[in-house]
């Protein structure tokens, strides 16, 4: 055993009694043996395991290499395709993905350079860069996912604006669209909590919450005036524009040219009222009233509204009362009625 | 730098003898195994079959009965390290050689160890048979068996790089600078696995004399 080196083993006794068991073990050479049979026994039996063994090096370098280009290449065509296939501009935002479709109609989806054609019964993805277009000789008809319903006018454009997820297994939604050209009648579903559906003009935004409305764009060689004009078929829709916020009930309008000269907008089928109201007399247009009239009743009607939504339902029903006793015949009765007959019910 | 002595293969191949009466370097063996050069295997056996047999003789005793094909497992294993790069060339092929048989004794003790812990708990007759002579008298020749079956048991239960730094060095004979070079470690390293390998051999074999003591007592 070697000494010397390596030894902390200060107790030089364990050191020694480490050496009398080595020394114990067999020294010298190994006995002498029949080195030519062993080796005419053991040599051709390496050199084949040489040559295994080169075999098996090689074709191990060759599937490591090929697996290194391939990943290269591989990763490579990947991120080509990525980046300037379908894959790319398909890619999924935080924005992106809302789902379309196509109820009536035909419509151009545009994206820049690229335009594709959706017919009735056809559904797909659109991002915020994608517009949609009816053709110029027929109304388009489409649902914007679960928020809203999209009526164009012939040769109409709409931009979109898809709303995040709020959930990451919940699909997106759209949250407004950009009316750029044209007219689009709107059916938005009921909305909840503090969510509100828009409309974009270049000079309003149209806000809703649930509700039937028409926005158009109106051209200036058409009309008195160029801009939004907003048409509420049903419920009440809040108007931003210049700085200020104006609510617009149903059957009223607002921005629009001429009023009187504007299409019938449907009245409200009346609700099934549960409790005696006087039966509205049927005017074939909407008496005039003044604008501190009209501004009275939006906010006695708003004001309602908030009553219902907080659960005062009694309070409710008295401001509803309020606005029918002051405008039985006015824009907001139909809505005030059959808010009424819902607020009334014994509950 | 050895002197190679050419054989032709044995088997009759046609892989071609070695080159006659030329001296090759462990350099140039290990460039022509790698290229796939037959005959060099035939030359690492000229180069190193007597380190490896002597290890083995050394580690497990003359009358292991599985020796022969120790041997030609630990040339094999040497072939294959050399073929696939993993022979750093930090020393001589025969170091090398050195290095690999004690990795297979260790191992092949370790085995034995497992398999005698399953099957039989007794003494195996191969520990018997560790002593090649012995000249003195029998109760001596008996605890020179012991001690050699408590060595080696002791060296295939503890950590295994440790055990190896005291084959190399307390059983082979070799320095820390060439254990250092074998195993690629520093030698401060090499001296820390030594130092370590004994007091843990030295622990266990404390432990067994103990065990033995109580048993007689």
């Amino acid at each position: 055993m070697v000494t010397g080196e390596g030894e902390d083993l200060r107790d030089t006794t364990e050191l020694g009694k480490l050496s009398s068991y080595v020394e114990a073990l067999p020294a010298g050479e190994p006995p002498p043996r029949d080195r030519a049979a062993r080796r005419r026994r053991v040599v051709p039996a390496l050199r084949a395991h040489a040559a295994r063994e080169h075999v098996r090096v090689r074709r191990r370098r060759v599937v490591r290499r090929a697996s290194l280009f391939m990943t290269a290449v591989g990763g490579a065509a990947a991120a080509v395709m990525f980046a300037a296939g379908p894959w790319g501009r398909l890619r999924p935002s935080s924005r992106a993905g809302a789902t379309i479709a196509v109820l009536d109609g035909t419509l151009w989806l545009d994206e820049g350079a690229d335009r594709r054609a959706l017919r009735a019964g056809e559904a797909s993805g659109v991002d915020a860069k994608e517009q949609l277009e009816a053709p110029a000789e027929r109304l388009a008809r489409v649902r914007l996912a679960d928020t809203a319903t999209l009526t164009l006018d012939p040769a109409s454009l709409v931009g979109t604006v898809v709303a995040a997820a709020s959930a990451p297994e919940a699909a997106p939604t759209f949250e407004a669209v950009k009316l750029v050209r044209g007219r689009a009648h709107l059916q938005v579903r009921k909305l909840h909590g503090g969510q509100r559906f828009h409309v974009l003009t270049p000079d309003a935004d149209v806000q809703v919450r649930g509700t039937e409305f028409d926005v158009e764009l109106v051209d200036s060689h058409a009309g008195a005036r160029s801009g939004t004009c907003v048409r509420v078929e049903e419920g009440l829709v809040a108007v931003v524009a210049a700085g200020a916020t104006h609510l617009v009930s149903a059957g009223q309008t607002w921005g629009c040219p001429d009023v009187q000269a504007a299409a019938p907008v449907p009245a409200p089928a009346p609700a099934a009222a549960v409790i005696a109201l006087p039966a509205p007399e049927r005017h074939a247009a909407t008496p005039r009233m003044s604008a501190s009239d009209l501004r009275l009743q939006n906010t006695l009607f708003q004001t309602a509204l908030e009553a219902e939504r907080g659960g005062r339902y009694g309070e409710a029903a008295q401001l509803y009362r309020r606005v029918l006793a002051r405008a039985p015949h006015g824009p907001l009765a139909a809505q005030a009625r059959s808010n009424l007959a819902v607020v009334s019910r014994p509950r | 730098m050895a002197v190679y002595k050419a054989h032709r293969p044995a088997d009759g191949s046609e892989d071609g003898p070695a080159p006659r009466g030329t001296e090759l370097s462990d350099e140039d063996i290990c460039r022509a195994l790698a290229a796939g050069e037959a005959w060099a295997a035939e030359v690492i056996f000229d180069r190193v079959e007597d380190v490896v047999d002597g290890v083995l003789f050394r580690l497990l005793g003359p009358g292991d009965g599985e020796r022969d094909d120790l041997a030609q497992q630990a040339l094999e294993r040497i072939i294959s390290t050399i073929v696939s790069g993993k022979f750093s060339h930090g020393c001589s092929l025969r170091s090398w050689a050195t290095l690999i048989t004690q990795h297979l004794a260790i191992d092949t003790m370790r085995s034995r160890s497992r398999e005698r812990k399953v099957f039989d708990r007794s003494v195996g007759p191969a520990s018997l048979e560790l002593v090649a002579e012995d000249n003195r008298t029998p109760e001596r020749a008996a605890e020179t068996r012991r001690r050699v079956e408590r060595l080696l048991t002791a060296l295939s239960s503890v950590n295994r790089q440790r055990a190896e730094a005291v084959v190399l060095h307390d059983i082979l004979g070799h320095d820390l600078a060439e254990i250092a070079g074998l195993t690629g470690v520093t030698v401060a390293a090499a001296q820390s696995r030594l130092v370590r390998g004994r007091k843990e051999v030295l622990r266990f074999i404390t432990g067994q004399e103990k065990e033995q003591r109580h048993g007689n007592g």
